[in-house]
């Protein structure tokens, strides 16, 4: 069995780590290919409508359209969706959150080499991997009656329908009844702690992927990011302490500008006059 | 019921449509934004102040007007294009118009905090532009999230500011209605600024988009297949696209502040709220007050704008609710060409 405990190379091992389960940021890219899937699975659902009535649309049907139509750009970010495709270990981590039993004897297997000051931390990757993959069954786990009701209210706008309608009225009128199902789902208190436990679950395993990165930049001698944070703090409070100088600086040159305002004139002239012959004096 | 063959031609009629449309997509050249002239008065790191021309050959109103947007997204909304310029219709009102762009936070920024962006950078606007149009109160236009901090500054520097008008800003944060309080409340605030430092704008946008998925995921898009074959109308729905994704980084400790004081402790109706240690407590406010809103606002719903009417000491208060979204009530041609003329009035009526 690969033992990812033992690699001799941690940085090897971290570098591949984060390729494998770094987010890239969510984008809005996927959107054309998914109205083109959506599009499919519509057409699939509209001919079926169209040949058979309304009561013939199979749950296959609403369900493609479902997952079509989920499309979460935040969910699209996360690890998850690349875990499974590029993780060079044969996917430890989630083979260990899918079989608990393997992963608790992966756990318990001695370290060798480098990696055994490694362990711990490798150990609490695991564990908020977790979390995470929990956390994030649950989010899915949520939307589970989701597809049942969108689609019995579609069905019933459809078959309740006077006119005949075309392509892009089914359409809206599909997104009109997911639109309502999910805001229903999305106002519940389930749904809060859900998506809490998600976005917490997800930033805790970030976080220690951090960690490991601190401890091997810090190992090789290179900057760490907390350094930088502290760098960037210092500059921060030197910013603001120049701001408040200037701002000094300001106020007393308007008071200054106010001083010289309210002095009559003839005094202003009496005294610059007085300045020049001080000046004066010594050079005579 | 419809026939097969008509399915198919209205099939083969939609990829004929998008096929057209990718063209002109395609021949699009950039997409320009924010093209009323204005001149650059003051800089601040990665805050820019603005003051745009006159275009109107008198100016009506008196006192300057501040805009303060938010600072997710950028303020370019509100000049969008020639026709549909929130900053245009002032400016042919004869209001002075004064701007600030926050800009794109960098990882540098990351401890800026509330008290910073109000007292250091807005209170610094609101001085600059002072001593730039020589006059002795400014009015302040607060959007969205501009809008909270505007109050908090009208609140703490009651001698500076004339007038008020908020629009499609969030005061009461716990009306059943807001989903995002929902969302952010069992969020753990402190490890995620602990953690990611400055929070990705492009998350946050998700986030935002994620409240309505279908209709600001998918029926928009729907709605850009019916107008793909039409070029000026393509480069519009590509500018608010533009616009959409544009979404600056957030300051960590900004994002921290804000979600915790406003987000999950209400404080400008609990009260509690402190800045650089005063308190800030809106029954102070005595100028005169313009709350505009949208009535379908996903993102600040009415009531939550609405609540300020009773939280100031104001006898000098009016709401104005459009028929119109979040997005819309800058750029829908409805409230976008009453705006500016409603401001414009009420301005000169309290100038």
């Amino acid at each position: 069995m690969f033992n990812p405990w033992g690699i001799s190379n941690p940085t090897e091992m971290l570098s591949m780590w984060s390729r494998s389960f770094a987010p890239g940021p969510p984008t809005a890219s996927p959107i054309y290919s998914q109205l083109h899937e959506l599009g499919n699975a519509f057409r699939s659902m509209y001919d079926t409508v169209q040949t058979q009535g309304a009561s013939s649309v199979n749950r296959q049907q609403l369900d493609e359209m479902i997952k079509s139509f989920t499309f979460n750009p935040f969910i699209a970010g996360l690890p998850a969706s690349t875990a499974t495709q590029n993780n060079p270990w044969g996917n430890p981590f989630l083979a260990a959150s899918n079989t608990p039993a393997w992963n608790a004897s992966m756990v318990q297997m001695p370290a060798l080499g480098i990696g055994r000051e490694y362990q711990e931390d490798w150990t609490l990757l695991l564990k908020y991997q977790q979390e995470y993959a929990s956390s994030l069954q649950g989010y899915v786990n949520i939307f589970q009656g989701f597809t049942q009701s969108a689609g019995e209210q579609f069905i019933q706008s459809i078959s309740n329908a006077d006119e005949e309608l075309g392509f892009e009225d089914m359409y809206r009128k599909w997104i009109d009844c997911c639109e309502v199902e999910f805001e229903k789902v999305a106002f519940t208190s389930e749904y809060a702690v859900c998506f809490g436990k998600l976005i917490d679950s997800y930033i805790r395993l970030l976080q220690h992927q951090n960690k490991i990165q601190e401890k091997t930049s810090r190992s090789q001698g290179q900057p760490t990011r907390s350094e930088l944070d502290k760098l960037h703090q210092q500059n921060s409070q030197a910013n603001s302490q120049i701001d408040r100088l200037n701002e000094t600086i300001r106020d007393l040159q308007l008071r200054l500008e106010q001083v010289e305002k309210a002095k009559p004139q003839r005094t202003r002239k009496t005294a610059s006059s007085s300045v020049k012959t001080r000046t004066r004096r010594p050079k005579k | 019921m419809q026939s097969t063959e008509k399915f198919l031609q209205e099939s083969a009629e939609f990829q004929s449509r998008l096929t057209e449309g990718f063209k002109v997509a395609g021949k699009l050249g950039e997409i320009r934004v924010g093209t009323t002239p204005k001149d650059e008065i003051h800089q601040q790191n990665e805050l820019r102040l603005y003051r745009y021309r006159p275009l109107a050959n008198t100016q009506k109103v008196a006192e300057p007007l501040l805009i303060v947007y938010a600072l997710v997204n950028r303020p370019y909304i509100v000049d969008l294009h020639e026709q549909r310029s929130l900053v245009r219709g002032l400016l042919n009102q004869g209001v002075d118009v004064y701007l600030i762009d926050w800009g794109y936070p960098g990882p540098g920024d990351r401890y800026l905090d509330l008290s910073h962006y109000i007292d250091e950078m807005l209170g610094r606007c609101v001085d600059e532009t002072l001593q730039h149009s020589g006059a002795s109160k400014v009015n302040v236009l607060g959007i969205c999230q501009g809008g909270t901090m505007s109050l908090c500054y009208a609140a703490l520097h009651p001698k500076k500011v004339k007038n008020l008008i908020t629009m499609v800003t969030p005061v009461d944060f716990h009306t059943p209605d807001n989903l995002l309080t929902h969302w952010f409340k069992e969020i753990d605030v402190d490890l995620l600024v602990d953690t990611m430092g400055n929070i990705s704008g492009t998350v946050l946008n998700s986030i935002f988009l994620s409240l309505k998925p279908f209709r600001l995921g998918i029926e928009k898009y729907l709605d850009f297949v019916q107008i793909i074959d039409q070029p000026e109308k393509v480069e519009n729905f590509m500018r608010m696209e533009k616009w959409i994704f544009d979404s600056p980084d957030q300051a960590g400790e900004m994002f921290r502040t804000f979600i915790k004081q406003f987000f999950h402790h209400n404080r400008l109706v609990k009260g509690g709220l402190t800045i650089g240690n005063r308190e800030v407590d809106l029954r102070t406010l005595k100028l005169p007050i313009l709350n505009l809103m949208a009535k379908q606002d996903h993102l600040v719903p009415p009531a939550a704008s609405q609540a300020l009417k009773y939280l100031t000491s104001s006898e000098d208060y009016e709401e104005i609710v459009y028929d119109t979204g979040h997005i819309g009530i800058y750029v829908s041609n409805k409230a976008g060409l009453d705006i500016p003329i409603r401001i414009g009035r009420w301005l000169n009526e309290r100038a």
